[in-house]
């Protein structure tokens, strides 16, 4: 008995000086990278390339349509795609890194739900060689901005004019004579809701909407209910909701609550987001005004990396592209936009192989981001009529 | 059938290896996987060990994952001002939690589930507070303390502590006394409140420990850090063969077996490509044979 007392004591004193012994390592040597853990990718045998994806669910309206849209790009492609979700936590969002270089992905792409998690992100790419992009984001903060710039994997990120889209949509609801609003959002320091606020604030200022209240952190329709209905009632004066986004989840929470309480063309409704029942929403005077289709945003990522992978990468530097979402204010819009968006791809078998070096040798980095730039309703229209 | 249960938990640990091993065609088992496997324990297996102690008394932690989150938010708001302040402000924040924990359940005869579950709810909304609805990043320097040597280095002196206090110390002994019997110990001479408190200390402290190593591990504290936490820590223990009303047929092994057991289960669905909606489905179930197999219905009580 005594024998093992000694023996757990003295492993213990030797781990602890072990332990103590790597601080001292981190406290020499703590600017270079090398020193820390890496996730080395696994060698595959040659096969398709290998897309991994993060996404924050799988279930709703836009993160089905974007993986969706991957799968049929990759699929043209003789590529594929494997999907992790991450419920827009960071640790999630670091081990699903993890595991998608683990798995043998030959790139990775990812929504991230702060700037913050971007390095720890950029390292993993960066120590296993895997190449990485960001889709649906820009990074705000100057720092980190320019920590993954600095890395030799981190391709770039494709992000729409968020302070844009909320601009319009705040100005949507003052055309619509809407004075006392609130807004529905999620996370705080996710840069695309903190952008959207912006422009939904700088819109409110200027054309003389009163922000009677803003709730963060909501991503499902349940939350988004209960915050709309406490608005409702604190607020009689209330005729208009911005909800920020949340992949239409927090949308139809906040209508089933305007709903309940009888106030449908009373309260104003604004949204990013698509649902598959925009049509409807519209027609029933549920929203208002809503910008969405923005699902392309992670097909132009996947096409970056899709080029990088082949070995024609479209740039050598770190990349931005941004593009616009499309806005629906009709229902004949809204019909239109399921037609040409939605039942059928807004990019042809044709049109996505000739994105890539591989198959169109003269495409360029300046093409891709015309394409990006020219994506509207209209647009597919004319491609594809 | 007794003798059957113990074993359970490894048949199923060699059952998940083998299992998932012959699916990846051996990529599970290569040592940058299981570098991997190990970097993703971790956090779990030190969760474990300390609701270990808390659940050999028949008591239950329901407060880790926003402990989890409040202490990883300290230690990222300290860590700006210097690193070096980053680690004992998440420790010394599990600490404060343990003993107000400890103290409301021995002192204030409210039940543990009660107290924890109310503790949940008050550190989310600290966390949520703290980190400002959003996150706070880490110095980048920090990010190379996520490192092998010394995630390992903790690992094993927490286990060995964590062993010899459970094993072979009156500590561990007056835990698993009360588990089986609290009247009875507290005639035997145990000094009930001081261990029940002393439990929740060691679950808090260990947790806070858990909440830098994650900080450390995602470079950032967040609103929603440790979501879930403490039903990942359960079922880990469960799958481990602790049942899940505790007592003193609680074991430190099956905090260690029943981590590795989900670390491994979630890389080896993520390898074999199981689609991410079927994954929590397949853990469900696999949780739910584990309850199955674990549950002691002929000693059932109520969790204290």
């Amino acid at each position: 008995m005594k024998q093992h007392k000694i023996f757990c004591l003295v492993l213990t004193v030797a781990f602890s000086l072990m332990l103590f012994g790597g601080f001292s390592l981190f406290a020499e040597q703590a600017p270079k990278a090398e020193k820390a853990e890496k996730v080395e990718k696994v060698e595959k045998a040659k096969g398709p390339y290998l897309f991994g994806v993060s996404i924050w669910s799988d279930s709703g309206p836009l993160s089905k349509k974007v993986i969706s849209n991957l799968r049929y790009a990759a699929g043209v492609l003789g590529a594929e795609v494997e999907v992790a979700v991450d419920g827009f936590k960071p640790d999630n969002q670091v081990s699903n890194i993890e595991n998608l270089i683990a798995r043998g992905c030959d790139a990775v792409m990812i929504c991230n739900c702060t700037d913050a998690v971007v390095p720890k992100i950029v390292k993993l790419a960066d120590e296993a060689g895997v190449p990485l992009a960001l889709y649906f984001r820009k990074i705000n903060d100057p720092e980190i901005k320019k920590y993954a710039e600095s890395s030799p994997y981190f391709i770039g990120n494709v992000h729409e004019d968020e302070v844009a889209v909320g601009y319009n949509l705040g100005s949507a609801l003052a055309d619509k004579g809407c004075r006392n609003a609130v807004i529905i959002n999620y996370n705080k320091g996710d840069t695309t809701a903190e952008n959207r606020y912006k422009g939904y604030k700088k819109a409110f200022a200027e054309k003389g909407i009163a922000l009677l209240g803003e709730q963060w952190d909501i991503l499902d329709a349940e939350p988004a209910a209960n915050a709309a209905e406490s608005f409702i009632a604190a607020f009689p004066e209330l005729d208009a909701i911005a909800v920020g986004g949340g992949g239409g989840g927090p949308l139809s929470g906040t209508i089933r609550a305007v709903k309940n309480h009888n106030k449908i063309g009373r309260i104003r409704i604004t949204a990013s987001d698509f649902g598959p029942d925009i049509a409807e929403s519209l027609k029933n005077k549920e929203v208002a005004a809503m910008s969405g289709g923005h699902w392309t945003d992670p097909f132009f990522t996947f096409i970056l990396l899709y080029n990088y992978v082949d070995g024609t990468p479209l740039s050598k530097k770190v990349e931005t592209i941004t593009m616009q979402p499309i806005y629906l204010t009709s229902v004949s819009e809204a019909q239109e936009y399921m037609k040409w968006c939605m039942d059928q791809p807004p990019y042809n078998d044709e049109e996505i192989k000739n994105m890539t070096v591989r198959h169109n040798s003269s495409f360029t980095l300046s093409d891709l981001r015309k394409i990006a730039a020219a994506y509207s309703l209209q647009d597919v229209i004319k491609r594809h009529k | 059938m007794r003798g059957f249960k113990r074993i359970v938990p490894y048949i199923g640990l060699v059952l998940i290896i083998v299992l998932f091993s012959a699916l990846t065609g051996g990529k599970l088992l290569s040592f940058r996987n299981l570098k991997l496997i190990f970097n993703q324990a971790v956090v779990l297996i030190i969760g474990c060990i300390g609701v270990t102690f808390v659940m050999a008394q028949g008591s239950l932690d329901l407060s880790q994952g926003s402990l989890l989150g409040i202490s990883g938010a300290m230690a990222a708001t300290f860590a700006a001002i210097t690193p070096g302040l980053s680690l004992p402000l998440a420790i010394l924040t599990g600490i404060a939690v343990g003993m107000i924990n400890g103290t409301l359940l021995a002192f204030f005869k409210i039940p543990s589930f009660i107290v924890t579950l109310c503790v949940l709810f008050v550190l989310r909304g600290l966390t949520v507070i703290a980190t400002h609805s959003g996150s706070i990043p880490l110095p980048f320097a920090m990010l190379s303390l996520d490192n092998f040597r010394i995630k390992a280095s903790i690992l094993v002196t927490v286990i060995l502590a964590a062993y010899y206090a459970y094993t072979y110390t009156s500590l561990g002994k007056n835990m698993r006394a009360i588990g089986s019997g609290e009247t009875s110990a507290r005639y035997s001479g145990v000094p009930v409140e001081r261990m029940k408190v002393l439990a929740y200390l060691i679950s808090g402290l260990l947790c806070g420990l858990c909440g830098w190593l994650n900080v450390v591990r995602t470079g950032a504290a967040d609103s929603k850090t440790g979501l879930l936490f403490e039903l990942d820590i359960l079922t880990a223990l469960v799958l481990g063969g602790m049942p899940l009303t505790g007592g003193s047929s609680a074991k430190l092994q099956s905090a260690i077996i029943g981590g590795l057991m989900l670390a491994l289960l979630s890389n080896g669905m993520v390898l074999v490509g199981i689609k991410a909606e079927l994954q929590q489905a397949v853990k469900g179930v696999i949780f739910l044979l584990a309850v199955y197999l674990s549950f002691e219905r002929e000693s059932v009580v109520m969790i204290k």
